[in-house]
């Protein structure tokens, strides 16, 4: 009866959301900053055992399948957005300017996040090392519903800057997926002993694998002609299928699907099967979204005042690291446009991907620092969701010219 | 590049041998990946997710294949389940399909929605003296014909042989009545891929749908009279006949006021329209399990809320009362064919294969018998309703499916009557397994014989 309970919380949740969520249009700017989603954590987490316990943990294992679709959904949705036709049209050099953005906050909260695990707790080096990359892997993420508010103001000043802010968001997370999957990768490789490379890069050939061989089962069947209830229960079985493997081997479903989807949308040769794709995606997506934000604040546990100072730590290092990625990233355009050089500010914002990853290493890695690594990540995430509006117009409003 | 697909794969017959392919791609991949994987509790729902991926995948696949032999996708969806079931691969084994089972409840509803969305009443009164007649007609002929050569037959049963001739005449009274029993689901699958329309299919789905309903309410009667004749110093258990005729009345009382409830939804164009229709089927079904459960615990009532009959009042209540049914049934296209697939695979992979190997001699004697039952009784009342020739010739071929409703009327049985009731089960269930595999091929027969079947629309125009 309290799993029935809590998805009825859960689905009323993300119905009303997906209405109401994003686009609260005629508030002033300081109060939509605060309805940026991250406040569906915070109802997650009053729902969840820590408080209301309306979904107990019980209720959280009931739904593991649930979720493990979601991710499936995320990395394969995220995938298919790389098909090569719209890359190559993307304006000259965005792509490598979001990947050297990505690269360089990686790297810059990886050993951070790699020395205060291992300054603070006692696991064993393999679990310290997939809790930091992961930790890493989420940073590198942009989400894009700061941008969004920005763009919703339409100051016509602005644009250049927020489309250049748009594009590294959109691509961005592709850093983090992928080391989201090495991660995972050494997971799989040596649960909880010590960190072997071969092997984990033994794990990481065989998740490019599993998603090339769903994404060639996919294409297979959708060659010939289907129709879109035909194509939505192939769609369906390739992400379950992708997803529910990728975690039954403890490898990354988000970067399997990634790739599932990124073979999809750059094997078809005929043209419409990626935006039929696309349309019935379209119809779960926010949905999805929001219960992932919902399920993703009820498996956060709050923690003591050490979870508060780590997540401000990492907020502060992610800032550091996008603030250098944006800046050095972008030199090359800044010789003929204008350039802000700390568009890095303007990327702040971390829902989506980066929190899907999040949840990915708890529904993964079955030790008591993925608990800890979570609540610190959530918290960040808050904080950054509660930054990210202001830093985004500052950066946006601050810049001139034309970038395009 | 805006080649026709099917012409680049050369047709008909490359596109079944590139789907086998297709498939064996499929089930070697499975098959590795469960000899590679230690299956722990805690990788259980793995398990389950990707083995719902390969079961639809699988099953779309089989599905497709057998249209080629211009059998319906359903009968390759039910063929998947027995394959990779577990009776054969045991790919699908209990283990996986146990935490599916919430899908395959939700699925059940969702079908009796779909159901009750189909009929229109204004068809439904312009077709009412057939209606009335085919179910009047079948279901007395069929149940006293099947009735009768269960009785007359008694001696080649031998979970029936301690019994005296009354007793055997109550058993043979509950026979007849859940072979009088037919599957809206499989009626409602077929009509939705055929995309049939027309005065033929209206019967056919209306009589299903209100067969169900007669079935239940005989099945009451049924029951309180075995128990009578095995029991007869408790007299007669007319608590259970009206408990029963109680649960048919308040599931279509609530059935209405979930209709008007999801109708003011649609009116008001809510969001999300079929995520929350497969909710609301998931909610129905597991609440009327709840509810059940409270009144027997808490008042001693065995009051079974039927989903089925809760989500077709629903349905029907939209479609006819709300303004609101072509939304509602365009809300559900979207989601009908993952769930038809989920639904038969899982019906396939539960088939008991093993009563139908222990005592298909007899069931197939049964299943004969009740199928010539049915065409004398469709006779009779399409004759009697002056229907024209193509409506008398083919009506029987749409009642031969049986599935749910039959299935749980024998676990019912074996339930009160342990002993002879396990073996009447696995009778039984042979014979539903044998009307599951026969009757969907059947039904999509008379759809096209009838020419209701819209068999010229290209594959591509169906839902979106």
């Amino acid at each position: 009866m309290k799993a029935l309970v809590a998805v009825i919380v859960l689905t009323a949740l993300a119905l009303v959301g997906s209405r109401r969520a994003f686009v609260s249009g005629k508030l002033p700017f300081a109060v939509q900053t605060f309805f940026t989603g991250a406040e569906f954590l915070i109802i997650g987490l009053l729902l969840g055992s820590d408080f209301l316990n309306v979904i107990d943990d019980t209720t959280l294992g009931l739904l593991r399948p649930f979720v493990c679709v979601i991710l499936g959904w995320v990395g394969f949705l995220f995938g298919l957005q790389f098909d090569r036709r719209t890359v190559n049209n993307l304006p000259g050099g965005y792509v490598a300017i979001s990947a050297i953005e990505g690269v360089v906050t990686l790297a810059a909260v990886l050993p951070v996040a790699w020395y205060l695990l291992m300054m603070s707790t006692n696991a064993t080096p393999n679990v310290i090392a997939i809790a930091a990359v992961t930790l890493a892997a989420s940073a590198a993420c942009t989400g894009l519903t700061a941008l969004a508010l920005v763009e919703k103001r339409g100051r016509p000043g602005s644009r250049p800057t927020t489309t250049l802010l748009r594009f590294i968001s959109s691509l961005d997370p592709a850093v983090g997926v992928i080391a989201a999957g090495v991660g995972l990768s050494l997971f799989a490789a040596h649960p909880f002993d010590a960190v072997s490379f071969p092997m984990t890069l033994q794990w990481l050939v065989i998740s490019v694998c599993l998603g090339s061989v769903t994404a060639w089962i996919f294409v297979s069947l959708s060659l010939t002609r289907t129709s879109q209830a035909e194509l939505t229960v192939y769609l369906l079985g390739t992400i379950a299928l992708a997803g529910g493997v990728a975690f039954a081997l403890h490898l990354s479903a988000l970067f399997v699907s990634f790739v599932c989807g990124l073979a999809v949308a750059n094997l078809t040769h005929v043209g419409s099967i990626r935006g039929r794709v696309m349309t019935i995606m379209a119809h779960g997506d926010r949905f999805l979204y929001l219960l992932l934000l919902v399920l993703a604040g009820a498996y956060w546990k709050l923690g003591d005042i050490r979870v508060l100072l780590a997540a401000l730590v990492y907020v502060g290092v992610r800032l550091v690291g996008k603030v250098a990625g944006g800046y050095l990233s972008t030199r090359r355009l800044a010789r003929h446009h204008a350039v802000p050089p700390l568009i890095g500010l303007g990327l702040v914002s971390q829902a989506g991907m980066g929190l899907a990853i999040i949840v990915e290493l708890r529904f993964v890695v079955d030790h008591p620092l993925a608990e800890v690594v979570m609540s610190v990540a959530i918290l960040a995430i808050i904080i950054n969701e509660l930054l990210a509006p202001w830093l985004a117009t500052r950066t946006a409003d601050g810049a001139g010219g034309s970038i395009s | 590049m805006a080649c026709d697909p099917d012409r680049r794969w050369g047709g008909g017959e490359h596109l079944v041998i590139r789907r086998l392919i297709t498939l064996s791609a499929v089930g070697v991949l499975v098959w590795l990946l469960l000899r590679m994987i230690e299956i722990s509790p805690s990788s259980a729902p793995a398990e389950s997710t990707f083995m719902l991926g390969f079961a639809l995948l699988s099953a779309a696949l089989l599905g497709e294949i057998v249209e080629h032999l211009r059998l319906p996708r359903i009968t390759g969806y039910i063929l998947a389940g027995i394959l990779f079931g577990p009776f054969a691969a045991n790919l699908l084994s209990a283990r996986v399909l146990e935490p599916l089972s919430a899908l395959n409840d939700m699925a059940f509803a969702f079908i009796g929605l779909a159901a009750g969305a189909e009929l229109k009443l204004a068809t439904l009164k312009e077709r009412w003296k057939s209606i009335v007649l085919l179910i009047v007609c079948t279901a007395t002929v069929v149940m006293v014909g099947v009735g009768g050569f269960f009785f007359v037959t008694a001696s080649w049963k031998s979970f029936l042989d301690d019994l005296p001739p009354l007793q055997i005449l109550a058993v043979a009274g509950m026979v007849g009545v859940i072979a009088a029993a037919r599957s809206p689901s499989s009626a409602i699958a077929i009509i939705d891929e055929t995309k049939a329309d027309g005065p033929f299919t209206e019967t056919i789905l209306g009589v299903s749908v209100a067969m169900d309903i007669v079935v239940i309410c005989l099945f009451a009667v049924a029951t309180a009279v075995a128990g009578l004749a095995f029991a007869p110093e408790q007299g007669l258990d007319l608590v259970f006949a009206l408990e029963v005729t109680g649960a048919i009345g308040v599931s279509i009382a609530l059935g209405v006021l979930l209709g008007v409830i999801m109708g003011l939804y649609l009116k008001r164009k809510g969001p999300q329209v079929s995520l929350v229709i497969v909710g609301l089927c998931f909610l129905v079904y597991r609440l009327s399990e709840i509810a059940g459960h409270y009144l027997e615990q808490n008042q001693g009532l065995e009051i079974h809320l039927e989903p089925l009959l809760i989500c077709a009042a629903a349905g029907f209540t939209i479609q006819n009362w709300s303004h609101q049914g072509p939304r509602l049934l365009s809300a559900m296209d979207w989601v009908a064919l993952p769930v038809y697939v989920v639904f038969f695979t899982m019906a396939g992979a539960r088939l008991d294969l093993g009563a139908l190997a222990t005592s298909w001699g007899l069931a197939l004697a049964i299943a004969g018998f009740r199928v010539v039952m049915i065409m004398l009784g469709t006779r009779l009342a399409t004759s009697l309703a002056g229907d024209p020739e193509p409506f008398r010739r083919y009506c029987w071929l749409g009642f031969v499916t049986q599935a749910g409703l039959s299935l749980a009327l024998i676990s019912q049985i074996e339930n009160r009557f342990p002993g002879w009731g396990n073996g009447l089960a696995t009778t039984l269930v042979a014979v539903i397994a044998i009307n599951q595999l026969i009757g969907p091929a059947a039904f999509k027969m008379a759809l096209e014989k009838v020419g209701e079947a819209q068999r010229g629309s290209p594959p591509w125009k169906g839902t979106s």
